[in-house]
């Protein structure tokens, strides 16, 4: 085989292959990460990235923080509501002087998930922790709504974080978010 | 559905419990929501002589998180053995069940394997592995917990040893008609094979009566299991324990004689938790604009070892909506109880007015020696003047629309926003509508 004739078919196998593996990306059998991957690799070189900081602007509502900037947010002196994707949530805290707090706590508990299941809800109740403090978390399904709320007693108050959402972890990404003074 | 529910929560239960068994850093998603669990291996000695024995302790006390009980119906068990430097040197099985899983009560699992580190062990550092593995119910697992051992020097022979005696009880906790397995494990910690005969006793208040009595041979640190499982029949008793005796054992055709003697006493549950269940059935038209109904109210033993309670003193309240009455039954009731409750309340309540359809049961009991009082609350929802309509062949109450939410139930209004769904409303207005009612929910 002459010189020629090997280097012709070196470039056309090259150029199919190129092609290939373009067609590939394409279809996305080979993911765009694993070409920057590769060319990190072969070239060997850093990549400069950009410190995004963490710089969050948070919203002091009653003892509690909130990042401000991420979502949509509408509140009074007892009242906030946010809203994420799929989910709305709002907070409110009530005034309140209370003997027995965890007996009290545990019997709204009970009421509220009996009102909802009396009205065709399936809801399940669970202990959870708020700012340190014992809460209840109280979640109701219906085939169309779904409705958790997380209420505890902090510094004479009632606090409730109440959430309706179609998918949950959009209502998680906020009470996650939310901390405590 | 019930028996679909019972089958899934059973196969949860059964993997997480063998699991736990078997596993010492189990992380299962979700597994605390059917069984809550702490388990642990202890070895007995990390430094051992070569020749010598050792024992793991595998221990488990987890609840079983569930609305009701559940039966294991059939025993299951879980092998271990103590790897040497990958080679055997003990073995046994963990069991669980047959036994009546109850909601929330601790559940103690508790055994000893053990084992003997051969002569000829180099002295130095070795690496002790505990292997469970849990081969049923579809479900193949095997887990490992390592330890670091030193062997020392080969210990000076001091004569033939008593063989050893390990003894559990699975679950520790009894209660009248609850199955328990007893497991006896005897061991031979000498290099030379054993025979020997075990006798069984239970022991109650002093008095011991025979179970049985076995003979077992035993190869050099070989060990041997004795399983029973027993029902405690008797809802009087407070304490039950079993004894393994053993006084003879021989090596090499030469008999010794010993008082070796391993006691495992049960832990006898007497704490009542009684539950409260209301129904209302036999709905009559008395015709003149009113409805009667059998109010069915039955304090459940959910749970078999409730049984063996003897409430000393029950006292019951109940408040109704101020338009239902009660024309034939107790408002007050107070009584010792020895057993389920079930009682029938006729109530009366109006066919063409609407009313709270809520009610509330409450009561103390009053048990055990010192006196312990139990308090509860149960709210319980009657049935709506529609739903009772509806029963008796009767339209819905027309007068006054349908519910406007400011009748029945104070929640109707958030009910109606969260059942009619998210889709075409404005949430901003939905979440309005809940705050007014944790309003009233908290006011």
């Amino acid at each position: 085989m002459d010189k020629r004739k090997l280097a012709l078919i070196i470039a056309i196998s090259f150029i199919m292959m190129i092609l290939a593996l373009g067609l590939m990306t394409a279809l996305g059998v080979i993911s765009k990460m694993t070409w920057i991957g590769l060319f990190l690799n072969v070239f060997g070189k850093d990549v400069d990235v950009e410190d995004v900081g963490s710089d969050v602007v948070y919203l002091d509502f009653q003892g509690l923080h909130i990042p401000s900037d991420a979502w949509d947010t509408a509140y009074g002196d007892d009242e906030l509501i946010i809203e994420n994707k799929t989910a709305t949530i709002g907070i409110k805290t009530i005034e309140k002087e209370v003997d027995d707090m965890d007996d009290y706590l545990s019997s709204k508990a009970s009421e509220l998930s009996l009102d909802l299941s009396s009205n065709g809800m399936d809801t399940y109740v669970e202990r959870y922790k708020m700012c340190d403090e014992d809460a209840y978390i109280v979640i109701a399904e219906s085939e169309s709504t779904n409705y958790l709320i997380i209420f505890w007693y902090m510094e004479e108050r009632i606090y409730t974080i109440n959430a309706l959402y179609d998918i949950r972890a959009d209502a998680d990404e906020v009470i996650a978010s939310i901390t405590c003074s | 559905m019930t028996i679909l529910m019972y089958n899934k929560r059973w196969k949860i239960f059964t993997f997480i419990l063998l699991l736990s068994l078997i596993s010492s850093n189990v992380s299962l998603t979700g597994a605390e929501e059917d069984f809550d669990y702490d388990i642990t291996y202890v070895l007995s000695n990390d430094h051992i002589a070569a020749g010598g024995d050792l024992a793991v302790s595998i221990n488990l006390t987890g609840r079983y998180i569930a609305d009701g009980p559940y039966s294991l119906d059939k025993q299951i068990e879980a092998q271990v053995e103590l790897l040497l430097d990958g080679v055997r040197i003990g073995e046994g099985t963990v069991p669980a069940g047959p036994m009546e899983i109850i909601p929330y009560q601790e559940i103690t699992i508790s055994e000893t394997i053990p084992g003997l580190v051969p002569p000829g062990t180099t002295v130095g550092v070795h690496e002790l592995v505990v292997r469970s593995r849990f081969n049923a119910l579809g479900y193949n697992i095997e887990e490992t917990e390592t330890f670091s051992i030193e062997v020392l020097e080969v210990a000076s022979s001091g004569g033939p040893m008593e063989p050893y005696l390990y003894f559990s009880l699975s679950p520790l906790q009894m209660y009248f008609d609850s199955t328990s397995t007893l497991t006896l494990r005897v061991f031979n910690p000498n290099d030379s094979s054993m025979s020997t005969e075990v006798s069984l006793y239970s022991s109650s208040y002093g008095y011991e009566s025979a179970i049985g009595s076995y003979e077992i041979s035993l190869e050099a640190g070989g060990a041997e299991e004795i399983r029973r499982t027993f029902k405690l029949v008797d809802n009087d008793i407070g304490e039950l324990c079993f004894i393994a005796r053993l006084d003879w054992y021989e090596i090499d055709g030469e008999r010794f004689h010993c008082q070796c003697e391993s006691r495992q006493c049960a832990e006898i549950l007497n704490r009542p938790s009684l539950r409260p269940n209301i129904t209302f059935e036999n709905y009559s038209d008395l015709g003149d604009g009113y409805f009667i109904a059998d109010m069915i109210l039955s304090l459940d033993n959910a749970t078999e070892w409730e049984r063996s309670l003897i409430v000393d003193e029950l006292n019951l309240s109940i408040a109704l909506p101020e338009e239902l009455l009660i024309v034939e039954g107790f408002v007050e009731y107070h009584q010792t109880v020895r057993r389920d409750l079930t009682m029938t309340i006729r109530v009366k309540g109006p066919l063409e007015e609407y009313y709270n359809t809520r009610g509330l049961l409450e009561g103390t009991y009053v048990f055990g020696d010192p006196d312990e009082t139990v308090e509860f609350t149960y709210p319980f929802m009657i049935p709506s003047t529609d739903t009772v309509r509806e029963t008796l062949g009767l339209g819905p109450l027309m007068d006054g629309g349908q519910d406007d939410g400011s009748r029945g139930s104070p929640n109707l209004g958030i009910t109606a926003f969260l059942i009619g769904g998210l889709s075409g409303g404005n949430n901003m207005d939905g979440m309005n509508e809940i705050f007014s009612y944790i309003d009233q929910l908290f006011q």
